[in-house]
């Protein structure tokens, strides 16, 4: 998969927040959702512009790792691990955050156990969630998906 | 920070909420769940997908409106 794809299945879900925000108007967010759902690549700077709180880390991250910020593993790293490791340690003021909220900022390995149309009812470590599926095809009951923000962003 | 913005439950009519974020209302569906006036939820893709409890939403709307 596209590094820019993958970024912007696991980055589209704070969207949302961003057009409240004012940062995005509504056009905007409706490109990137369609871009989102179609696996279609978007220009690296418009992504970089979006999503800029997440490059500043991604940019550091890729240093460290001695690799460009485009490369999917860089990506992933943040995605699946650096991004999470952030919020639980209260790095950028997630500690004034409350616990519910940063619960739905991190990615989480969860397992679907009920489809309703496009919500999915998840479980993971014992806790039952609803997530949107429309960032995922084909998926079934019993199937281990990535959850983001709100939506099933990969199924694994 | 990708941070969700609570708002509030003020109406439901045939599976509609209407949602108060103080600064504009918008309406969205609750497909699954057991959502009630007065919650304050969080929605996704015009779905209401989770509650967050009373006593985590106060501080955190102040802290948003002075700018985080």
């Amino acid at each position: 998969m596209e590094a820019e794809v993958y970024f912007l299945r696991y980055a589209f879900p704070c969207s949302s927040t961003s057009m409240q925000r004012g940062e995005i108007n509504q056009e905007q967010f409706d490109e990137l959702r369609e871009a989102a759902i179609n696996n279609r690549v978007l220009p690296r700077e418009k992504l970089e512009r979006v999503y800029h709180r997440a490059f500043e880390i991604i940019g550091k991250l890729a240093n460290e790792l001695n690799r460009d910020k485009w490369d999917l593993e860089v990506i992933k790293e943040y995605f699946l691990k650096r991004h999470n490791e952030i919020i639980e340690e209260g790095m950028y003021d997630y500690k004034r955050v409350p616990a519910s909220l940063r619960e739905l900022c991190k990615v989480h390995r969860a397992e679907i156990v009920k489809i309703n149309d496009n919500v999915l009812t998840v479980r993971y470590n014992g806790k039952k969630k609803k997530v949107l599926s429309d960032l995922v095809r084909d998926v079934r009951e019993g199937d281990m998906v990535n959850i983001h923000h709100g939506y099933a962003v990969e199924k694994l | 920070m990708c941070l969700a913005i609570p708002g509030k439950i003020i109406k439901i009519e045939n599976n509609i909420a209407t949602i108060d974020y103080g600064s504009e209302k918008r309406e969205a569906k609750i497909v699954e769940g057991d959502f009630k006036v007065n919650d304050f939820v969080i929605v996704q893709g015009k779905i209401v997908i989770e509650k967050v409890p009373k006593n985590q939403v106060k501080g955190w709307l102040e802290l948003l409106k002075n700018g985080s």
